[in-house]
């Protein structure tokens, strides 16, 4: 359909997908046993009735969004975002449920940078944060190379200021 | 220029400052409260205190120094840690004066350069100075930034420039009477009178005697309604009286570049900006301003109007003006804005999903209600009927709104209007929106329609939405704000 906004080429490293599941694994381990141990507390102190139920709720909301974490959530995150840059601006659209699609002009942009965490790092991907005067957009995982690159075009294309700043 | 300090009048306002803020814990300290125990030492505290803080606004004044040049202003503050600062004439973003009864009383005023930056490190203030040393001040800060922004070849232009200022709108007493109606600010004399009683009751027993007057005035109709009578033309009389000093002698100028407002007949506040810092423009009207046909035009700026005092409301031009006069007086001001006057109103399916999105409000107002079963003014009312009435009103609010809403792309300048009961119409144009986003959740799409925001410079950044416009304007938004390159001005 015409009416439809174009769509934004870049799409984040493949191997995002995995480091999602991992990051997802990593915190439903720590989250897990967390919650055992109020359970076990619940039980052994006998506190309210209520925070039975609320601990209960919470192990049904835990376990549904982790069937969907586990499965396809990383999938459908790595197919639902773009991003594209060229000489004038940003984009980036994402959102599963929710389509988000920003536009950032080139001189807006005051600060890029990568960074990397130890799940990144594991699979050698980066992060990509660019600050403007209202907020920061962030592309979350992409490879070394393709990171490296994008930070110094954004670099290079945000040198250039408007007149009124 | 070498570093000077501020005029030696700012430590006697800084010490007039203090002694207001002591003024009252002294009355306590030493006019009444005369016999208790710990009196004594109560006194020499405060008497400490005092003798402190006028050290501290001496030294302060010492060591707080300034410098200008062709291209900026440079401060240097601190007694222990040197603090210097740098702010380019090019950074400010507008000028306020506010000229108080006590600067009246000595033929000065005060000066303020507002940057974009927030903080106190943003604004430099001049406390003290005369009318004529402003006027230089402002001229020269005026002058030198637009020499650095223009070309050698417009440079002869600007020494030519002659002081030709246009007079747009001047408040008539009809004017400050109606805004003395709209603002309610009759009813302001209740409070005034009740705080009146309980501060004077605090040190006097005010109370009994009270009881005694008004069974006197309850005891004969006809000094009831005398009373009453009184009582309504006094709080009319203040509130006209009050209006007229925060109101009176508003006016608005403009010349080539600048927009200048100034208002208020004891304190006086003057505001400008350039026309250029003008980030966007808004009209506002209140429900009390919509039934009188009245609206209020603000000027979004980048820089602090803020600041805690009521600066604030300086951006505004005249709150209360005639709501056929808004957009004349927009276009007279800023000749490059364009208002259109026909706008596009929402799509039916914008109010399909407002009425279809869940009320956050309302569902946890219902577990509260539920919950608690509480008895309002002992009337009995069921929960239920609580919630439905919630309901109803927070129904009602949503059809306003999308009745309310309306949008428009106008070449280079958009305008969006919301508001349910308020109502507020926003115009920026292109160059000066600094992002934009678009939105839509799974019931937006099918129902085809989106949510777009702009983003403008503001203290705070403001961010505008518009919610349920339909996809192909989601789309002529996308390109309208794609086309913005080619008309940013950049820097070398």
């Amino acid at each position: 359909m015409d009416i439809d906004l174009p769509i934004p080429k870049q799409r984040l490293s493949k191997s995002s997908i995995k480091a999602m599941l991992m990051s997802e694994l990593i915190g439903n381990a720590i989250w897990l046993p967390i919650l055992a141990i109020l359970f076990y507390v619940d039980a052994r102190f006998d506190w309210w009735d209520w925070v039975g139920w609320v601990l209960w709720v919470v192990l049904g909301l835990t376990i549904l969004s982790m069937i969907y974490a586990l499965t396809i959530q990383p999938y459908l995150l790595y197919k639902n975002f773009r991003y594209e840059v060229d000489e004038e601006f940003l984009q980036i659209k994402q959102g599963v449920f929710i389509e988000k699609y920003e536009l950032v002009p080139m001189t807006k942009i005051q600060s890029v940078a990568t960074n990397q965490g130890p799940i990144q790092r594991r699979y050698g991907l980066y992060g990509l944060s660019v600050e403007t005067m209202s907020s920061t957009h962030t592309i979350p995982m992409l490879s070394k190379e393709i990171a490296m690159q994008l930070r110094n075009t954004i670099a290079y294309y945000a040198k250039i200021k408007e007149v009124d700043e | 220029m070498d570093y000077r300090r501020y005029s030696r009048l700012t430590i006697a306002f800084h010490i007039w400052g203090v002694l207001k803020f002591f003024f009252f814990a002294f009355l306590y300290l030493f006019i009444f409260n005369r016999e208790a125990d710990w009196i004594g030492y109560g006194r020499i505290i405060a008497a400490i205190l005092l003798i402190l803080s006028i050290i501290f606004v001496i030294f302060k004044w010492l060591t707080t120094t300034y410098k200008i040049d062709e291209v900026a202003f440079y401060l240097s503050e601190g007694f222990f840690t040197k603090h210097k600062r740098t702010i380019p004439f090019s950074k400010i973003q507008n000028v306020s004066r506010h000229t108080t009864f006590l600067h009246k009383l000595i033929g000065k005023t005060s000066l303020k350069f507002e940057t974009g930056m927030s903080g106190d490190g943003g604004t430099i203030k001049f406390e003290v100075v005369s009318k004529e040393e402003a006027d230089h001040l402002e001229d020269w800060v005026e002058k030198s930034s637009r020499k650095v922004n223009v070309s050698a070849h417009e440079e002869e232009k600007v020494e030519e420039y002659i002081e030709d200022r246009k007079l747009h709108f001047a408040a008539s007493k009809k004017d400050i009477l109606k805004a003395s109606m709209t603002s309610l600010s009759f009813l302001l004399l209740i409070p005034a009178l009740v705080s009146l009683f309980f501060m004077i009751n605090d040190f006097i027993n005010v109370e009994k005697e009270a009881e005694g007057a008004i069974h006197f005035i309850l005891s004969a109709w006809w000094l009831t309604t005398l009373v009453v009578i009184f009582l309504i033309v006094a709080s009319t009389i203040f509130g006209m009286i009050k209006t007229y000093i925060k109101y009176g002698n508003y006016r608005i100028y403009s010349d080539d570049d600048r927009i200048y407002i100034s208002r208020g007949v004891l304190d006086e506040v003057r505001f400008s900006i350039s026309k250029e810092k003008v980030q966007a423009v808004e009209i506002t009207q209140t429900l009390m301003k919509r039934i009188l046909r009245i609206a209020e035009v603000k000027l979004t700026s980048a820089g602090q109007t803020g600041g805690g005092d009521s600066s604030m409301e300086t951006s505004s031009l005249f709150p209360f003006l005639p709501q056929k006069d808004a957009f004349r007086l927009i276009s007279e001001i800023l000749p490059d804005y364009e208002v259109a006057e026909e706008m596009h109103k929402l799509p039916k399916n914008a109010l399909f999903a407002r009425l279809l999105k869940p009320s956050w409000i309302w569902i946890i107002a219902t577990a509260l209600l539920y919950y608690f079963q509480p008895n309002v003014f002992n009337l009995h009312i069921p929960w239920w009927l609580l919630s439905l009435i919630l309901l109803i009103l927070i129904v009602l609010l949503r059809v306003l709104d999308y009745y309310n809403s309306r949008y428009v792309l106008n070449g280079r300048f958009i305008q969006l209007k919301t508001g349910s009961l308020a109502t507020a119409l926003f115009l920026t144009r292109r160059d000066k929106v600094i992002e934009i986003e678009m939105n839509r959740g799974p019931l937006e799409k099918i129902l085809g329609i989106a949510k777009i925001t702009t983003i403008n410079r503001a203290q705070p950044v403001r961010h505008t939405h518009m919610y349920g416009v339909p996809e192909s304007f989601r789309l002529a938004f996308y390109q309208w704000y794609k086309k913005r390159g080619s008309e940013i001005e950049l820097k070398q």
